[in-house]
């Protein structure tokens, strides 16, 4: 119990004075994370907006799949990018392995599909609500996406924070891709597992408190969008 | 289709034209194994009034979208001046539903969002939409939320969307052109003022339209 309190006083401390480590390993971890989600949050908008609004062959298959791949496993995202960015895989001449880059791709196969397949039921339920209003006022069909994707922006919102939570906090697909090499691409989820496998608590636990710090201020602001939301009757 | 010539000069031409009659002929809707709408054949003229009365479920909500296009008939056809709906002519109607449907964005922004889906000019659209919430009495509202408007307020808000696109054909609610409706006393002024200066506009661009055919 006194070890437990030890390492836990000295994560404080690591917090407080902003360990040059420890700050240099959240720095990355946000700016790969944010880039990921802003790239992902383009791709499932353009996605799930086009899934709700337009008809067309297999739509049904392709929304079951992007649905089905909201749960898909991190270190299978990991595998897969790897296969796509190794010496022998089609972008391997590109050297991207072991690389933020490399790991910002592999958050963004993991994210897209959380995006799309909430910004496809949110731009749904609402053409639902929309659809002869919109098709009275002889919208086209890009443009009653638009006007989706716009008077869903709170629930827009909801999903890229719910995608920006899943990208922080996963761990598999950048330790496969990122190598979790120090100063270079070693995240806080690759870090907190390297240094307890080590023994070094006191880093593991400061970094851990930060991540679940940044998990309830996700959280709190999911919770004031859905109330800003609910004020306006944007909801 | 369109005319070969410019899609401008097809809309002037278009808009030369008057919308009525429009004919109904061997109209046939059927919503799965239900027929709805069984042959109508029917002629509206604008020289007289034509009223379509029948009970809840009768069919009369599915007849006017039916007419604005909203949904194809299972048989039969609709002529507008002897043609079929195409987009010019959808585009000089509009339609207020028997439930407000209104964006989630301020008052102001739900007329001037259906002004620019009909590709009104944004200065054109400012003074439009001013004009539409002066008529219906909403102006102090311009900048509220739409959806936390009241319900008589959203119906007026409804009819001044539809009314400031200034459309040829205009189908109302039913609650829209009775004397009693829901609304109250004060409300029901402003939707007049509503109704009565689409009317004045109306035969003002008819007057207009006479002028110019006798020109020509």
């Amino acid at each position: 119990m006194t070890d437990f309190i030890d390492a836990f006083q000295t994560a404080l401390g690591l917090i407080v004075t902003l360990n040059a480590n420890l700050v240099e390993i959240l720095i990355l971890s946000i700016k790969v994370s944010l880039t990921a989600v802003a790239i992902a949050s383009l791709l499932g908008f353009a996605i799930g907006g086009a899934l709700a609004v337009y008809r067309f062959p297999g739509r049904g298959a392709v929304s079951a799949i992007l649905s089905a791949l909201m749960g898909l496993p991190p270190v299978v995202a990991g595998l897969f990018v790897y296969l796509l960015l190794s010496n022998v895989g089609p972008f391997g001449v590109l050297q991207l392995l072991y690389t933020p880059t490399a790991m910002i791709i592999a958050q963004v196969v993991l994210v897209t599909p959380i995006i799309g397949a909430l910004t496809r039921q949110a731009c749904q339920d609402l053409l639902e609500e929309y659809d002869e209003q919109l098709r009275s006022l002889g919208a086209s069909s890009s443009a009653i996406v638009v006007t989706l994707l716009w008077d869903g922006r709170y629930r827009l919102i909801t999903a890229v924070l719910a995608g920006f939570g899943r990208a922080i906090a996963e761990v598999g697909a950048v330790m496969i891709v990122g190598g979790n090499i120090d100063h270079v691409t070693r995240t806080m989820t690759t870090a907190i597992a390297l240094e307890t496998s080590k023994g070094n608590i006191a880093l593991a636990l400061a970094l851990g408190i930060v991540l679940l710090a940044l998990a309830f201020a996700v959280n709190a602001a999911l919770i004031g969008v859905q109330r800003l939301a609910n004020r306006f009757a944007y909801a | 289709m369109l005319d070969p010539t410019s899609p401008l000069e097809a809309l002037d031409g278009h808009l030369a034209r008057p919308p009525l009659p429009v004919e109904l002929k061997g109209l046939v809707y059927e919503a799965g194994s239900k027929r709805v709408i069984d042959g109508i054949d029917l002629t509206i003229d604008s020289r007289r009034i034509t009223a379509i009365m029948g009970p809840n479920g009768a069919g009369k909500s599915v007849l006017l979208r039916l007419m604005h296009g909203l949904i194809a008939p299972t048989k039969g056809e609709i002529l507008w001046a002897g043609r079929r709906m195409d987009r010019l002519m959808a585009r000089r109607q509009a339609m207020v539903f028997q439930r407000p449907v209104l964006l989630r964005r301020s008052v102001a922004a739900n007329v001037s969002h259906a002004l620019g889906l009909r590709g009104v000019e944004r200065g054109e659209r400012t003074i439009r939409v001013d004009e539409a919430l002066k008529l219906a009495g909403l102006e102090r509202h311009a900048s509220t939320p739409a959806r936390v408007l009241s319900g008589g307020e959203q119906q007026r808000l409804c009819l001044a969307r539809a009314l400031s696109l200034e459309p040829d054909v205009l189908f109302p609610r039913r609650a829209d052109l009775e004397p009693r409706s829901s609304v109250d006393a004060r409300h029901r002024a402003s939707a007049s003022r509503c109704a009565a200066a689409w009317h004045q506009g109306h035969a003002r661009d008819a007057r207009r339209r006479s002028s110019a055919a006798a020109r020509a």
